[in-house]
Order: structure tokens, then sequence, then C-alpha cells
């Protein structure tokens, strides 16, 4: 039961951040390939906040959320001078240098040792101890996420940022400043992103670097893309495709000294027959 | 739209099924001898899966010879990949606890280690690391360490350097390896007070190739060593443009030569390694797979002994210990005989101290001058 427990927590948090890069991606877009660089920032914010500090979970994910918005705020400025495959480029380049940061920066992030013994959320005398308790948190959280991504994209800005994505010449005609709400829906991504990040930590209770490579925004973008661009009950199935599937796989009986790699095999194998039949992913409406 | 998400939702609910049934696939098989359960999470693919892999081939060389002695219990280990990721050792970690029951947990390296230990202290469930440089993954009652502690390495090393004479001091060193760092920081404080110096420490990520313009930098400064803090490919790549490009003075390494496939252009060089691995395992591990045991093999091989002689020590013989008896065995272990040597402690915090030696590489071959 705790394994299923497990599992789910996981989905949740990276069902938040299929969520939120499907703002920018799917509704917006934008090929952003620097997720983990928010989900970073908000894991390290939170991580600091609360082993250096003694801060409280939820005041350090505040926190957390709010630093990683002003630097996608900075970021979000300078990819905003690209288009079409340079901005993916452009925030490749991103999440190289945050990835760096956190790796080099050794006084702050202890770079490769990385941050251990981070503590659970904890409210008045309640401590959210076991992977129970922890999985409600952080479900409500994620479906506080859902709601808001789905409120925004039903919204007339809602309209606006898929206008964005189909024609974005057309829509400044009408006199829409096109920065200011692809900044807007970066941002609000970034924050939604470093929510995750502060689950995380403090569900691991462990946070180095290598959670946060390029590897990582990859893996979100590929939820997103399995899932289906612009459909947020989409990406929650790739959510849950992705993390299920390799688990499935450890219980098919390949020979011991083998078994990891073959896994990889298939695991690869699955994903290329899913796109090659169903590009538009699980439930998208939009292609890339 | 609603077939599709039904046909999700069957998917779905197949794979939940499997996972909550698959228990019964791993059930204990019982034979004239209870089985002790051990679930090893290692990196059997990704960056070091090469050590992660001749760690699973040490505890199934570890396996089949003790399930041929006269013990109390038989001993099954479930080897799981982590691909040396802490988020997916966090989940084989559970998948071993919930599903398959194990009795006691195996984990590699310092990332995976911190993610492991909380777990395992919640969890209640006895967890021996193996290869972390990070002291960190023995805190608390059910961890338990077998690795050399960095300063251990750092203290001969600084020892080596002023009996010979070395003062000025250039390092290459790959960014990202927590080994590599903990090692450096365990130096930093080594040579605080002394006359020892460190003219430059040129980092480097892994994959780099062209390390001409960071030799370039330090070329003049005419250090009296190079120290090469890095993993293969990189270690033999930097020392072959270093010779390409003049470098006359000497290099060494603490821990990362034995990284190298071939130790050839090492020849001469003395270097700092954690314990030597006794003859009897390498011998036994060349005989069983046609190959030496690459780092940490001997610290994994000592793994489930450490387990057995716990298990031994606390059991009937009738039925498996609890968990909490197995770690008790751990903690009362006062000495233990194993490839890493004899006589060998845990300190206060449930580290197993074992030595580092001073080595020099002869004909393309590891010999040890020194301890």
């Amino acid at each position: 039961m705790e394994y299923i427990i497990h599992l789910l927590v996981l989905i949740s948090i990276w069902s938040i951040l299929g969520i939120s890069l499907n703002l920018v991606v799917g509704y917006t877009g934008l090929l952003s390939i620097t997720h983990a660089t928010f989900f970073g920032v908000g894991a390290y914010g939170t991580a600091i906040l609360m082993t250096s500090y003694g801060w409280n979970f939820f005041l350090a994910m505040i926190v957390g959320t709010i630093i990683a918005m002003i630097v996608s705020l900075v970021l979000g400025a300078i990819l905003g001078k690209f288009k079409g495959d340079y901005y993916a480029l452009a925030s490749f380049g991103f999440n190289i240098i945050a990835f760096s940061i956190m790796l080099n920066w050794q006084s702050l992030t202890r770079g490769p040792l990385g941050i251990p013994g981070i503590g659970r959320p904890q409210i008045f005398d309640f401590v959210f101890k076991s992977n129970l308790h922890f999985l409600i948190l952080s479900a409500v959280l994620a479906l506080l996420v859902y709601l808001l991504s789905q409120y925004v994209v039903g919204s007339s800005f809602g309209r606006v940022i898929k206008a964005i994505r189909e024609d974005e010449q057309a829509i400044s005609v009408f006199g829409y400043n096109t920065k200011i709400y692809k900044m807007i829906v970066f941002v609000l991504a970034a924050g939604m992103a470093a929510v995750a990040g502060a689950l995380f930590a403090s569900y691991i209770t462990f946070i180095d670097p290598s959670s946060f490579s390029l590897n990582e925004s990859i893996f979100i973008l590929s939820i997103v893309i399995l899932g289906g661009l612009a459909s947020n009950k989409g990406v929650f199935w790739g959510t849950v495709f992705l993390m299920l599937l390799p688990e499935a796989l450890r219980f098919v009986g390949f020979p011991t000294d083998v078994a990891a790699q073959m896994r990889q095999v298939v695991y690869g194998l699955l994903l290329l027959f899913l796109m090659m039949y169903r590009p538009q992913g699980f439930m998208g409406e939009y292609k890339l | 739209m609603k077939k599709k998400i039904i046909i999700l939702g069957v998917i779905v609910i197949a794979i939940i099924a499997i996972l909550a049934t698959s228990g019964t696939f791993n059930k204990k098989t019982t034979s004239e001898k209870p089985t002790i359960l051990i679930g090893a999470t290692l990196p059997l693919t990704g960056p070091v899966a090469v050590l992660g892999q001749s760690s699973q081939k040490a505890i199934e060389l570890a396996m089949e010879k003790l399930n041929t002695e006269n013990t109390k219990y038989n001993y099954k280990v479930i080897f799981e990949d982590d691909g040396f990721s802490p988020t997916k050792a966090a989940t084989v970690v559970n998948k071993l606890i919930s599903v398959d029951k194990v009795d006691a947990l195996f984990s590699f390296g310092s990332p995976v280690g911190n993610a492991v230990s909380p777990i395992a202290e919640s969890q209640k469930i006895p967890h021996v690391n193996f290869f972390a440089s990070d002291s960190n993954v023995a805190n608390g009652d059910y961890n338990f360490l077998h690795y050399t502690p960095p300063y251990i390495d750092a203290k001969l090393f600084v020892k080596e350097l002023n009996k010979k004479g070395i003062k000025k001091l250039v390092f290459f060193e790959i960014q990202g390896n927590a080994g590599a760092t903990a090692i450096m920081k365990a130096f930093e404080k080594e040579i605080e007070g002394t006359d020892i110096k460190v003219l430059a420490n040129q980092k480097f990520s892994a994959g780099t190739r062209d390390f001409r313009t960071q030799i370039s930098e330090v070329k003049d400064l005419h250090p009296d060593i190079y120290v090469l803090q890095s993993t293969s490919p990189e270690l033999e790549t930097v020392y072959k443009q270093l010779r390409d490009m003049g470098v006359k003075e000497p290099v060494t390494s603490v821990e990362t030569f034995e990284f190298a496939d071939d130790l050839t252009p090492f020849n001469g060089s003395w270097y700092i390694n954690s314990a030597d691995a006794q003859n009897w395992f390498i011998d036994s591990y060349k005989a069983r797979y046609n190959e030496s045991p690459k780092f940490g093999a001997g610290n994994a091989y000592d793994g489930l002994y450490l387990i057995s002689k716990a298990v031994e020590s606390v059991g009937d013989g009738k039925t498996v210990p609890t968990k909490d008896q197995i770690r008790q065995g751990l903690a009362d272990i006062k000495s233990f005989d194993g490839a890493l040597g004899k006589g060998l402690k845990f300190d206060a915090n449930g580290q197993l101290i074992s030595g580092a030696v001073v080595r020099m590489i002869q004909d393309g071959k590891p010999v040890t001058i020194g301890e």
C-alpha cells in the first residue's frame, strides 16, 4: 500500500509540473525546455529556508514560489525576444545555467552533495509525517493547480493566449500586448512548478542538482506531449502513464543481469510506438 | 473522447492491479531454512552503471557463498535499478518494502543513500549503504554505512604529500561528483594551517574532451604535482593532454585512478585509494566473472555478510528475526572481518570504518605501497 501511495504522491507532484508547463507549451505555444529550473528553484528555496533557517514548510514554500516567479520574470523578459525554435534553444540554455548554479554555488546548495534532512510540512502540532497525509496535501495542491489552470484557460485571458499560439501577429493587430500575456503565463507556470518543487523537497527529504537537470525538463515536456497539448486532463493521464509504466515493467520477469537495460529498451519502444500512432497525445487538441 | 478515457482508465487500472497483486510473485520461499530477503537499489543503468553492476555481481557472489555455508538462514537479494537517481531510489525502496516485504535494504552512493535513509528510518528497516562519501547517510538508528570516510583519505593524502615534500598542487576536478566534492572539502580542512597550497582548481563538467585551455592557464604555475579528481574517460583525456602539452610534473589522485580501464598511462604514479579489497575476494570475483572487481564491489560483498552476521547472531533459525532485531544485531557487531579487511569497527554514527592505502601503478597494475 505504501508503494501505491508513494506513486500517487509522485503523480500529484508531476501532474502539477505537467499542468503548469501545459499552460506555456500547450495553450500559449511557447516551447519551453527550462521548467526544471523553476522546479529546482522552488525545491532549493524551500529546502534552504527549512534546513538552514528552521522555517515552516508552508512559509518556505510561499517564499520559494515567489523567488521562482521573480527568476521567471527575468528569464521571461529575455526569452520574450525569441520566437519558435530560438525560444526553445534559449530556454534550453537557461536550464543548463540553472543546473550549473545549483551544482557550483556550494556555499548555498552544497553542490553535488545535496541537501539532506529536509523536514515534512507541519500545521500547528500536526505533521504530515505519513505518506498518506502527504498524499492528501499533494493531491489537494495538484487539484488547486488544475482548477486554477482550467479557470485561466477558460477565461478571456485564456482565449488570448490560445490566439497567441495560433497567430501572434494577428492578435497583436487587435491591440493586445502579447509580450505581457506571454510573460504572465510564464511566471504563473513557474510559480506552480515551484510549488511542485517544494512538495518534492519535503517529500523525498533530500535534493541534489541531478533532480533538476535538462533531462527533467525533457521528461516534463514528454508528459505534456504524450498526455496531449492544451488538455489538462490529458496531461494528468500522461503523468499517470509515464510514472506507472516503468514501475509496471519492474514486474516483467527479465533475466536479472539484463533486466534494468531491457526495461529501458521496452520503455523507449513503447513511447516510440505511442508517438507514431498517436502524435497528438492521449487527448491533445493541438500539435507542435 | 469517452472511449479514449475508458481505454486509458483500463490501462491504468491494469497497471495498478499488477502493482497491487505482484507481491505474490516474490513471496519468500520456504525450504528447510527460513529465507532472509534483502532489497538492493543499485545504479544498474546510468552514469555509474559500471560500478553498480560490479556491486550486484559482488553481492551475488556473497549470496552464492553464504548459501553454501552452515548458516541458520538462506539469503536472497532482490536487485532493482535506480539509475543513480534519488527520486527513483525512493520509489524502488517503497516497492521493496511494501511489495517484496524485504527484511533489510542496500543502497549505493551518497545521493541515493540520502534519499533512502529517511525512508529506512521511518519504516524501521535496517539499511546498509556502500560507496557514500557523505556520512549523513548513516544518520539514525536503522542506517549503516560501509565506506572509507573522506577525512581518512584526506589525512593519508596530506601525510604522503608532507613525506614527499610536495607543497604546491594544481587540481583538475570534475563537477557534479559527490565523492570528489567530499574529498576536496576534507582535503581543504586538512591542509588548514599547513604550508601546502592549492595553486589552482580547474573544474570541468562531465563530457569535457578538450582541456587545453585550462591546462594553458595553469601550466606556468609549475606545481609540484597535478591532482586529477575525475572519473573516466575525462581522467585519461586530461592526463594525455597534460603530457601532449609538455607538462612534465607528476600526477596523482585520491580514489580516481582506478576508474580508468587501462592504468598503463599512469605507470609510476602514486595515489591514495580506499582500503584494499583482500586478495581472496579479488581472486574469487575474478574466478567467478573473469574480470576484476570495480571500485566499491568489496564493500557490497561485505554488506551481505554484515546482514548475515547480524541475522545469525539474533535469529533462532526457525523464524525470521524482526527488523528491529536485525538492526540491533548490526549495531552489536564489535568487529567485522570482510573483503575490506579484518577487525573493522562501526563508529558511533554507524559507519564501518575501513582505511585508506597508498598505491602506485606498476606495469599497468595497482600495487599497494603504504597505509
